[in-house]
């Protein structure tokens, strides 16, 4: 029995023996194999006076879907210093000053505190410049870890990709665009990675067998194409230099899926250093602003009058120059009367009396109708916060005149967003997509998930809106600029547009407008529909001046960077 | 009372030997799993910087990229363009 006894308590302290050696060997892995390493972090960690910062990146995605990071997280260290223990200040900040750069303010102020524990010298400390001052081992200079957000695009979409700050409850949180609208999936937990190694050791078992979190926090993965941005910021800059513009904006989006490929506005702002910023420029004018955008209206009036079956491609109408409802007078662009024209016409020159005819054929109710189903009272659902919707409101009555002024864009407000989401019905056979940024959450446990937008919506049928595009085409090729735009190989539908600007004390104000300009290519097979616009620009009346080169030069950068084959032969080699 | 049947102590003493060495090797492993997957985070997000460093060089680089002028590098717009209509394949097809 007491054989027995022995041979189990052996047994026994065999095993307590095996796991104590698994133990120490694990141990002498961590502190002997990699002391170095973790004494090091170690040494900054402990000394950490604030959890270390942790967020979920925010990537665009490049044509052959390589991510590129728009938002992510920068390591690096916070230089302080304990003047109790500093031997010689001036020794110190001189060896300091060989790798980090310390205000001589700051050094002023510092040192006159001599009895201070901890005074901060420098923050956003490059890992070298860190590592380099580590060496130096100086009594009483405090290294720590410290990480924080960038934003490597700088000022590429930085309304639509917002940026993190400071909230009500001391709080760092997505505060616009992106970095809002997502702050759930983007937010982080205590990552467990700088604080004390063993203590997170034991802490982070649970994450071993399974965490919650891992399962909605994540990194968002957007379809902003990077080169694609920065061509369309560069264009967007253009026009705001040319013609001294209060604001100028653009998207240009898929529009088979809604995925938003480039968008911005100018003048913006670099979320890195938005403190210096205006704040005025933090919000994203292309949902949160609408506009009057003026004839780009006409296409979707054109559709809405075929579709209704009201008029044909051949329908003819008397144009009178201008025309008197309910009291009130309103005209073509350039006021004259051109007598029967065709439907052709109403769009190569863009005549307001052209489709107010459509839209007196159309009825108070099927246009309204029209304009309800293309999303002009809806926010689109757009994965940006603080969307606004359009406002519609002079289509509840049933005035004549406010209808025949909706018709042409002038007396209903939509926002850049929903202007480009009704179009993009031109470009999809009749059916409207939700715009959307976001194309999948890569979590934190490896998964990636999808989203999925919801189905397309039909507005207008097929053969209304092939009809509308052979006519936008031909405006392209014969009217916009004299015809001298047209790409013989490339089939490209677009239209312009030229508003009044309503004043603060209602009416509008002389010589203050709004240019619009949409298109889509190739016409019959699109891959992208671009939205353009300028508030305010200076020295011109018609936004053909303005956006069409503009437009034409997004078009030959798209073409050639996606490369996009011919859509048609050009005359010259019909045989 | 009746007294328990002689091997059940062992039984007993062996099952807690087992029981024990089960938690302990379970413990080691949670460890060795728990430290492995921080030393990971931490090899992963250090590189997360050089990461974010090459990213803003390559928008430092396309930034210049789209706005030269390709004309100013010597590039000549083609005097002449020919587009070929692209031909499928021809499908494999038994001999009459």
């Amino acid at each position: 029995m007491r054989r027995e006894f022995r041979l189990k308590l052996r047994i026994f302290s065999g095993l307590v023996l095996v796991a104590a050696l698994l133990i120490i060997v694990r141990l002498y892995f961590l502190q002997v194999v990699h002391g170095e390493d973790y004494l090091l972090r170690a040494e900054r960690q402990y000394q950490s006076r604030e959890d270390i910062f942790d967020r979920g990146s925010i990537y665009f995605t490049r044509k052959d879907g390589t991510l590129i990071s728009a938002a992510a997280v920068a390591s690096g260290f916070r230089i302080a210093v304990d003047l109790r223990q500093l031997e010689d200040p001036d020794a110190a900040f001189a060896a300091l000053e060989e790798h980090v750069a310390i205000k001589p303010e700051v050094v002023a102020v510092v040192t006159a505190k001599t009895d201070d524990p901890y005074e901060v010298l420098a923050v956003r400390v490059s890992e070298d410049a860190g590592e380099a001052i580590a060496e130096l081992d100086i009594p009483g200079i405090i290294i720590e870890r410290e990480r924080w957000r960038t934003y490597p695009a700088e000022r590429k979409a930085a309304p639509t990709v917002g940026f993190v700050a400071f909230d009500e409850e001391d709080e760092v949180v997505g505060r616009y665009g992106l970095e809002r609208y997502y702050q759930e999936i983007l937010l982080r937990g205590d990552s467990g990675l700088f604080g004390n190694f063993f203590a997170e050791l034991f802490a982070n078992l649970d994450s071993v067998t399974g965490d919650g979190r891992g399962a909605k926090e994540g990194d968002i993965v957007t379809s902003i194409e990077p080169m694609v941005q920065e061509k369309l910021g560069q264009v967007l800059a253009e026009i705001s230099a040319t013609y001294g513009s209060r604001s100028v904006g653009g998207i240009i989006m898929d529009p088979k899926t809604g995925e938003i490929i480039a968008l911005d506005t100018y003048p913006t702002f670099d979320p890195n250093a938005f403190r210096e910023s205006d704040p005025d420029l933090f919000g994203n004018p292309l949902v949160e602003h609408v506009y009057e955008f003026g004839s780009i209206m006409k296409a979707l009036t054109m559709a809405a009058g075929l579709d209704a079956g009201v008029i044909s491609r051949g329908s003819t109408y008397t144009d009178t120059g201008c025309k008197t409802l309910n009291s009130k007078t309103f005209c073509n662009h350039d006021l004259k009367a051109r007598g029967v024209t065709g439907m052709q016409d109403v769009l190569s020159h863009s005549l307001n009396l052209g489709v107010a005819f459509i839209a007196e054929k159309l009825g108070h109710e099927r246009m309204r109708g029209y304009f309800t189903d293309l999303g002009f009272n809806t926010e689109t659902g757009i994965d940006l916060p603080s969307e606004v919707r359009g406002q519609m409101g002079n289509l509840d009555g049933n005035i004549d005149v406010e209808f025949a002024t909706a018709s042409f864009g002038q007396g209903i407000a939509v926002s850049p967003i929903e202007m480009i989401r009704a179009l993009g019905a031109l470009a999809n056979g009749g059916e409207i997509v939700t715009p959307h940024l976001a194309t999948a959450v890569r979590l934190e446990n490896g998964i990636v998930k999808n989203l999925s937008w919801g189905k397309p919506e039909r507005v207008f049928e097929k053969e209304a809106v092939e009809e509308t595009t052979r006519m936008l085409v031909n405006v392209v090729d014969e009217a916009l600029a004299g015809g001298t735009v047209k790409v013989p190989e490339m089939s490209i539908a677009a239209k312009t547009g030229t508003a009044q600007l309503a004043g603060p004390e209602g009416g509008y104000e002389a010589g203050k407008y709004f240019h619009s300009f949409f298109g889509y290519f190739p016409a019959f097979s699109p891959r992208f529909v671009i939205l353009l616009y300028t508030k305010e620009p200076q020295g011109v009346q018609y936004a053909s001046e303005t956006l069409t080169h503009p437009f034409m030069e997004l078009e030959h950068f798209l073409v050639s960077y996606y490369g996009i084959p011919p859509d048609r032969v050009p005359a010259s080699d019909v045989e | 009372m009746n007294a328990l049947p002689k091997k059940s102590l062992s039984y007993l003493a062996a099952a807690c030997a087992f029981v024990f060495a089960v938690y302990v090797v379970l413990m080691v492993t949670a460890m060795y799993f728990a430290s492995s997957a921080t030393e990971l985070a931490g090899i992963a997000r250090s590189k997360e910087a050089d990461v974010v460093a090459l990213e803003t060089e390559y928008y430092a680089a396309i930034k210049e990229l789209t706005k030269t002028d390709p004309a100013s590098l010597g590039f000549v717009t083609p005097t002449e363009v020919e587009y070929v209509a692209a031909v499928g394949f021809p499908a494999f097809s038994r001999a009459e």
